[in-house]
């Protein structure tokens, strides 16, 4: 049994073991050039260790010698694919040290190929047996080459290289590698150096066995290389808990998840989401089938969020409502994000969904009994407009009957008088037509109906309102006035709830002024800009004033200070207001009286 | 305005409800008048002119009640007809009790409206008749002498002329002479008329 052979090749084994391990993992991923180096160097160290075995078994000294001189490529190879390899593992280091070591190397192996028989010796004269583990193995009588020192001294260079990136790394606070791969590589190239010259220079007589010191160096690198690996399998095994975590979290939440990659056309979505939108198992998917699931009111809606979305930052935020084949539709409320490329055309969308039918039941439940409640609340204040009432309506009766009376009397005097009862029918028309339209206001304001929401000229609700309640207010001896700003924008809100709100604040008013000397019961509607906040309407008295503590608590329900009032009022107007993303709040005027202000934001888009 | 034609003037806020009460009036053979405001017909007011007011009560400005205290104020007194679009007590009383001849609801019945003007022409033209007589007799005392004012304020008290002459100083030929000229100046054949007129005039009845 020859130790040394089994020694060499299984030194030459493993490292072509190790180098096809990470010739795959490269060709598997190009860009890991770690591995490319580490692959090309390993086969580097099988190859010298083919090498030395020859050496140790060369017959004659011409043979040592050609042998010796061919070893110089692996060893070039060995020392350039090291230090890239180091390198790109450390991310450290200087690049002049690198090239210059590389470079030294390189005309180390050209004056090799220059000299006979090789850098190392100037001659060989003769062999000589050495025992080793039990054999005998040939040593060479030989002549020095002074030139070798270049060989060496890239391997020197090489060493400071090493060191320095060594400390750079240890510096950077990665003490581990520094120590390791750094302290490994040190070590070995002291040693190698060190043997080859004391070789090389005849102090001590040994073979070669280099071989054994760089197969130290190409272990440690596949260790560190194969912790990068068995990281990858953890992170592997991470994202999979996580994703299952992902899962989980979305099974509990109740949340759908899909996923559309628009430049491969494809749509994938979770069992949730299939089941969400009535899709079978393996019904396949895309924008157009998913569009089609939608409630027709809702696809253009949608069409434009993704639109926005791909113009935009790629955030996408909606909510739909789905028809299901059985007819029931559902609300859904989905989010995602899309990806874009260097182009900023969109290569894919991720996202949730979620059904959020009760949420939104629940919303049209409450809005439904606050329109409920405003309408109750607008009932009651009928009785304030009563009065205001009579006397809009009894105007154009008196002008029809005392109209209707005259035509009689002309008839019966002057038959002939055609011109002037014809006069008389033209005004009772035009007075029944305003007397309709008393009517038509007042059920406007107490119906029943849908709110609307639409673009409203501000000024003219105000006027509007005043119509409605001027005799009331005049009836008290009070005297209402309006202050409207010119050319105000619209505001998006359902007339007869804002109309609602204005009415209040001016009964309110109205009252607070009873008690006030004459000159003083004046009323003022004011509208134009609040600062920052859209378009604001003021209702001024000059009346008795609110107390201080209770600027707040006049918008509680059941909060009054009338005995025939409800306190419903102002509770009602400030939901309103509130529905309408406006404010609505009360305070003292410097002198007497209060203000009642509310604003409202203007319609997105200026004029109607 | 001419005087002599009696006037009935509307005042109402509303065109439509003016036009249509004038007209109703104009069918009823009277010459209305249509006023926007209080104000408007103040400054068109003339005191000669015989008529009455149509008065609406709830007006902006000045309301209906405040006109009628404004033209009090100013010693007018032409009777007023109240219109109102609601049947408020209490106001009606106080307008009433500050002279108003009616306070009628609208819409208002022609033959309440007619009445109640034909009834208030009636009143101004007694009014104003009144006011004349009242004049003349006051032309007439101006036309006497202080000493025949002294006699008439003697007889008036039923004072003999014997008695009378006593106290003034003078026979009773010349009360006699006196006492004719007053009768004739002031237009009266017996003391008893002669009583009558000063006491609508005012005069005391003893210095």
């Amino acid at each position: 049994m020859s130790w040394v052979t089994v020694i060499w090749s299984m030194t030459a084994a493993t490292c072509l073991t190790l180098a096809g391990v990470h010739l795959l993992v490269w060709l598997r991923a190009r860009d890991s050039w770690m591995n490319l180096w580490f692959t090309v160097g390993a086969v580097a160290v099988a190859a010298h260790a083919g090498f030395e075995l020859a050496l140790m078994r060369a017959t004659s000294p011409e043979h040592y010698g050609t042998v010796l001189r061919w070893m110089h490529v692996p060893v070039w190879v060995i020392l350039v694919s090291f230090v890239w390899f180091v390198r790109l593992y450390f991310g450290a280091g200087r690049s002049w040290l690198i090239w210059t070591t590389c470079g030294l190397r390189t005309l180390a192996l050209g004056l090799n190929f220059w000299f006979t028989p090789n850098l190392n010796y100037r001659a060989i004269t003769g062999l000589r047996p050495f025992p080793l583990w039990g054999e005998s193995v040939s040593l060479p009588i030989a002549v020095t080459n002074h030139w070798t020192l270049v060989g060496q001294l890239s391997s020197l260079l090489f060493l400071v290289y090493v060191v320095d990136a060594s400390i750079i790394v240890w510096r950077r606070g990665e003490r581990r590698k520094a120590v390791v791969m750094g302290g490994t590589l040190a070590l070995s190239i002291l040693v190698a150096t060190g043997q080859s010259a004391l070789l090389v220079w005849g102090v001590v007589p040994l073979p070669y066995i280099l071989s054994l010191v760089f197969l130290a160096i190409v272990l440690v690198m596949g260790h560190e290389l194969s912790r990068d690996v068995l990281r990858a399998a953890q992170v592997s095994r991470e994202l999979r808990a996580s994703e299952q975590r992902m899962s989980l979290a979305a099974t509990a939440a109740d949340l759908g998840m899909w996923e559309w990659d628009i430049a491969g056309q494809t749509f994938w979505v979770s069992t949730k989401s299939r089941e969400r939108l009535g899709l079978g198992e393996s019904e396949p998917m895309d924008l157009n089938r998913f569009l089609q699931k939608l409630h027709p009111d809702d696809r253009e809606t949608v069409h434009r969020t993704l639109d926005q979305a791909m113009k935009g930052n790629g955030d996408y935020q909606s909510e739909y409502r789905i028809v299901l084949p059985g007819g029931e539709v559902r609300w859904i409320a989905a989010a995602g994000h899309m990806n874009f490329d260097a182009a900023h055309s969109p290569v894919h969308v991720r996202g949730v969904s979620m059904d959020i039918t009760r949420r939104k039941q629940a919303e049209l439940q409450v809005q439904q009994q606050r329109d409920e409640l405003a309408h109750i609340s607008r009932v009651a204040m009928l009785g304030e407009l009563s009065g205001s009432l009579a006397h809009e309506l009894n105007q154009p009766l008196t002008a029809i009957l005392s109209n209707a009376q005259a035509a009689q009397r002309f008839l019966a005097r002057d038959p002939s008088n055609v011109e002037q009862v014809q006069e008389i029918l033209t005004d009772i028309v035009a007075d029944n037509r305003r007397a309709g339209e008393v009517i038509q206001r007042l059920r406007r304001l107490f119906q029943k109906g849908e709110v609307e929401r639409q673009p409203l000229d501000l000024n003219e609700l105000v006027r509007e309102v005043v119509r409605l309640v001027q005799s009331e207010v005049m009836s008290k001896g009070m005297e209402l006035r309006t202050e409207l700003a010119p050319d105000l924008p619209p505001v998006v809100g359902d007339r007869v709830q804002l109309q609602q709100v204005l009415l209040n604040l001016v009964a309110n008013a109205s009252h607070a002024m009873m008690g006030a000397a004459p000159a003083d019961r004046q009323l003022v509607v004011r509208t134009g800009y609040s600062a920052g906040e859209g378009l604001r309407v003021s209702v001024t008295d000059r009346g008795c004033g609110i107390p201080a503590g209770d600027l707040t608590r006049i918008f509680e329900a059941f909060y009054t200070t009338r005995p025939e009032g409800m306190g419903f009022g102002l509770a009602v107007s400030r939901t309103i207001i509130a529905a309408h993303q406006g404010k609505i709040w009360a305070e003292n005027n410097a002198d007497r009286g209060a203000s009642f202000h509310f604003t409202l934001p203007a319609a997105p888009g200026g004029k109607t | 305005m001419t005087a002599g034609t009696p006037r009935v003037f509307v005042v109402d806020d509303e065109e439509p409800v003016r036009r249509a009460l004038a007209r109703l009036l104009r069918s009823a053979g009277f010459e209305p008048a249509g006023f926007g405001s209080p104000t408007e017909f103040l400054a068109a007011f003339d005191p000669a002119t015989p008529g009455c007011l149509v008065l609406d009560v709830a007006m902006p400005g000045l309301n209906g009640l405040e006109l009628q205290q404004a033209l009090a104020a100013r010693g007018a007194d032409i009777p007023i007809i109240f219109l109102t679009g609601r049947a408020d007590i209490p106001m009606s009383v106080s307008a009433m009790k500050k002279g108003a001849v009616d306070f009628l609801t609208k819409p208002v019945n022609d033959e309440n409206l007619l009445a109640a003007v034909r009834h208030a022409l009636e009143q101004d033209h007694v009014g104003r008749q009144a006011r004349a007589e009242l004049a003349i007799i006051r032309q007439r005392w101006a036309t006497l002498t202080p000493r025949e004012r002294e006699v008439l304020a003697q007889v008036v008290n039923g004072r003999l002329n014997k008695q009378i002459a006593a106290d003034l100083g003078t026979v009773e030929k010349t009360i006699k002479v006196h006492r004719a000229r007053v009768m004739e100046k002031m237009a009266v054949r017996s003391v008893a008329a002669l009583v009558k007129l000063t006491e609508r005039i005012g005069l005391p009845p003893a210095s």
